[in-house]
């Protein structure tokens, strides 16, 4: 079975707006093997998934299946030729049983096109019986299994569609070590019967574990392929690190003050994050790097009060927060500009100026609470200006604008009055280098007048660019500081994938 | 009865049907008529068209939708039936045409909101007011009195010494029972509702999905239609105001959830039942009938807030998406990393 090519990607490239996400991907799938697929977080590993799956279609390059060229041009056309995809977040039907779910959309029918359950339910136990759940789970909700088993069960239907390749998506994220480890068992038993696997993952240990072959994608280009004899957790490492840092703009500066101005002590949330310590001076920038789900923007949105802590607390100039809410950071003038600029940042409906002015209303009316128009036109004014938010005219639709000068629109909405603490949750993500330059020269310039900022980004070069500290997450948990002196690329992503304890 | 793998109701029907058996007992005890054979009968009678018309609000329901403008579709297709029976056309092909206009007109609901994405509470909002719109004109402010009785013997005569209109009713639950259990079309009305992008990724059609289902929902009123007329043997200008409000009440009382997803129409015939012997306990009573509607609005109230209360049980149970499993963070704790 093996040694004999199931699925070739030749030349594969993707661009979305002017960035470039996958860059000329060259890679070969034997039969009954499990092809590894590594990279950091916007490394391009998702945008290749979903081209293989028929989610996107790629700019350039050419797919083949068993030695035939092939066109994928939706989900269906990937299912047809015998292509699975398993999502990191299974997407199912929580309201219906998992036998429904095994078969929506392909029901078995009669000849008098009713749903014959009976076979169908006799063709799900044998489905079943693939991934090892015991028959009588078919009656139960889908919503009422753990995420494993739900996960169990969308392997099974794709088995049971005689896939030949199954790309499972980063599938342990969610799973407990049990649950990981009878995934392994099944991907082994899989392999047996000559199904092939694309494997999405960081977590090296189990790559290293259970591949065949190994790809390193970084900014969309693959790096090094390594077989499994090759492969050691030092090759890989080096593999995904090994760019460019760019310090050409990073000023050592004064702190204000050595005393910090937020500090947080043994902050835990169930299922989120534990005992998280640490704390900012004015002035300094502190960068917070690990994977997505590592529990860096639930820390950042817990500080801004939007989540409720489990137990430890947060001490603002010296003082402990009591009743900490976002209305309560906001006077004390902890500012966060979230994640998502579509669903969290912008009011999409409304102006550049409404955008602009929608936090401090308060500050621009009079003592009745009547808004003072002419402040308002004039402190915008006086915004767009300063940073070189690129509109002709501030009526116009925030969406209108590029996505880099959305982003300054949403980080010059907080300065209006000057921050004390400043958290930016990805601040330049899907943004052209121009204007991620122009932003990294604002928050330097922002920390340079006093301005305590908390970084969070997947972008490592960026946080290194930036800070002065940089606190690393993994599963929850701080796994380190690395002051500027001692900064590697290598040193600051072994912490976060976990590898040095 | 049901073999454990074909969809059946869940607990929350049982709880409406639970409600019903006791407030059956309550007004037997406290109402001296109710269990006479003439009020019985008098209930079958009245709550025929609720009955159904409440089939095809559960469909739209499940499907994360709504429809507001069945009472003014009952209204143009009572109007119309009234007319074709006074100038003695056939009854069979009047019936027929009564189905086709309501079709017709939901199928226009279901291109608002299936293919102009409109949403459902707005779309039938509007063409609801439309319709009071058409039926007052048409009536031109008289009543279309002294119709025929040309369907009248499905509420008078009696098989078993029970209505005619009883077994049709009957017979529309158990069709749409197969439709909704063994057709795939059923089927995906649920998976439409729980996860519009996950049943767009198995390839479901939802767009005709909805479609379908609103041209159904119109063709069922289609036949309320008929038995209106039937029962009335009139037609006056504000006929089906109070019948969105009660259709839904009766779905969402008998446990279909208000967001999509989750429903049955064991549950809406209990929900149906429930109203029903309710409005008449309120009329043995003598308590004014002002009172019903306020009644109606409370119980949609409490059947939604229990909806709520059950759905934060189950995502309390449920508890996914987070970035850790709990039990993970244990073993990571325990291993010291």
């Amino acid at each position: 079975m093996t040694g004999e090519v199931l699925f070739t990607l030749n030349g594969v490239s993707k661009s979305f707006g002017g960035i470039k996400a996958l860059q000329n991907v060259n890679m070969k799938v034997n039969k009954g093997e499990v092809l590894s697929i590594i990279g950091e977080n916007g490394a391009g590993k998702s945008t290749l998934m979903k081209i293989i799956a028929g989610a996107l279609q790629s700019d350039t390059g050419k797919i083949e299946f068993e030695g035939n060229e092939v066109k994928i041009n939706n989900t269906q056309d990937a299912i047809d030729i015998g292509i699975s995809i398993v999502y990191q977040e299974p997407n199912v039907f929580a309201e219906l049983s998992v036998l429904e779910n095994l078969f929506i959309g392909e029901e078995v029918k009669t000849k008098f096109g009713s749903i014959d359950w009976p076979e169908m339910y006799r063709q799900a136990a044998e489905a079943l019986e693939l991934v090892d759940l015991p028959t009588y789970t078919l009656n139960e909700m889908m919503g009422d299994l753990s995420i494993g088993n739900q996960q169990l069960v969308l392997i099974a239907r794709g088995l049971h569609r005689q896939s030949k390749l199954l790309i499972l998506d980063e599938p342990t994220s969610i799973l407990s070590q049990a649950e990981s480890e009878k995934l392994f068992a099944l991907i082994a038993e899989l392999k047996e019967n000559g199904v092939s696997i694309l494997y999405i993952s960081h977590r090296i240990p189990e790559i290293l574990r259970i591949s065949d072959q190994m790809i390193v994608l970084r900014d969309g280009k693959v790096t090094e392929t390594f077989s499994a004899n090759e492969a050691t957790e030092n090759r890989i490492i080096t593999a995904m690190s090994g760019r460019e840092i760019n310090s050409d703009i990073y000023r050592l500066r004064d702190y204000y003050d050595e005393k910090p101005i937020i500090k947080v002590n043994n902050l835990s949330k169930s299922k989120m994050f534990h005992d998280i310590s640490f704390s900012i001076k004015p002035g300094e920038i502190l960068g917070v790097y690990g994977l997505v789900g590592s529990g860096r923007s639930e820390v950042a949105r817990t500080l801004f009060g939007e989540l409720a802590m489990d137990s430890g607390n947060i001490e603002f100039e010296g003082k402990k927060l009591t009743k900490h809410s976002t209305n309560n950071a906001v006077r004390k003038g902890i500012y966060y500009v979230p994640e998502d600029r579509g669903t969290q940042g912008n009011f999409s409906l409304h102006s550049i100026k409404y955008n602009l002015s929608a936090a401090f209303l308060p500050t621009m009316s009079n003592k009745f609470g009547v808004l003072n128009l002419n402040d308002e036109k004039k402190i915008i004014q006086k915004n767009v200006e300063k940073y070189s938010i690129k509109t002709k005219n501030m009526e116009d639709l925030i969406i209108s604008l590029s996505g880099g000068n959305q982003q300054k629109v949403l980080l010059s909405r907080w300065l209006i009055n000057t921050p004390r603490v400043l958290i930016l949750d990805e601040p330049t993500r899907g943004i052209d280098i121009g204007t991620k330059t122009e932003i990294h020269e604002l928050i330097l310039t922002l920390a340079e007048s006093g301005v305590a900022v908390l970084l969070i980004s997947s972008d490592l070069p960026e946080v290194m660019r930036l800070s002065d500290r940089i606190m690393t997450f993994h599963k929850g948990r701080i796994t380190g500081f690395t002051n500027r002196e001692n900064m590697t690329e290598d040193g600051v992503l072994r912490k976060a994938l976990g590898l040095i304890s | 009865m049901f073999k454990s793998y074909i969809p059946r109701p869940g607990r929350r029907e049982y709880l409406t049907i639970i409600l019903l058996v006791l407030q059956v007992i309550f007004f037997s005890f406290f109402a001296d008529n109710f269990l006479s054979a003439d009020n019985l009968k008098g209930i079958m009678q009245n709550s025929a068209e609720l009955a159904i018309v409440s089939i095809g609000m559960t469909m739209v329901i499940i499907l994360g939708g709504i429809d507001l403008s069945v009472g003014a579709v009952l209204g143009i297709v009572a109007i119309v039936v009234g007319n074709l029976i006074q100038s003695g056309v056939n009854p069979l092909l009047v019936t027929i045409i009564a189905v086709a206009i309501g079709m017709s007109l939901g199928l226009i609901n279901g291109l608002i909101i299936g293919v102009m994405k409109i949403p459902p509470i707005i779309a039938t909002l509007a063409t609801m007011n439309i319709g009071r719109a058409v039926v007052f004109g048409m009536l031109g402010g008289h009543w279309l009195a002294g119709l025929p009785p040309v369907f009248t013997p499905i509420m008078t005569n009696k098989i078993f010494g029970i209505p005619i209109v009883f077994f049709i009713v009957l017979l529309i639950y158990t069709l749409f029972y197969y439709i909704f259990t063994y057709r795939p079309f059923g089927r995906h009305l649920y998976a439409i509702g729980t996860n519009p992008e996950a049943a767009n990724l198995v390839g479901i059609n939802s767009v005709k999905v909805k479609i379908l289902s609103y041209a159904i929902s119109g063709g069922i009123v289609g036949i309320a239609g008929i038995m209106y007329v039937a029962r009335m043997g009139s037609v006056e200008v504000s006929i089906g105001l109070e019948l969105p409000l009660q259709a839904i009440a009766a779905v969402i009382i008998g446990g279909t959830a208000i967001t999509g997803g989750r429903g049955s129409l064991v549950g809406t015939l209990a929900g149906v039942l429930f109203i029903t012997v309710m409005k008449n306990g309120i009329v043995i009573f003598g308590v004014p009938s002002l009172w019903e509607k306020a009644i109606i609005g409370l119980l949609i109230l409490i059947s939604v807030t229990i909806d709520i209360v059950i759905n934060k049980q189950i995502t309390r149970k449920r508890a996914t998406g987070t970035p850790l499993g709990a039990e993970e963070l244990e073993l990571e704790i325990q291993r010291g990393d």
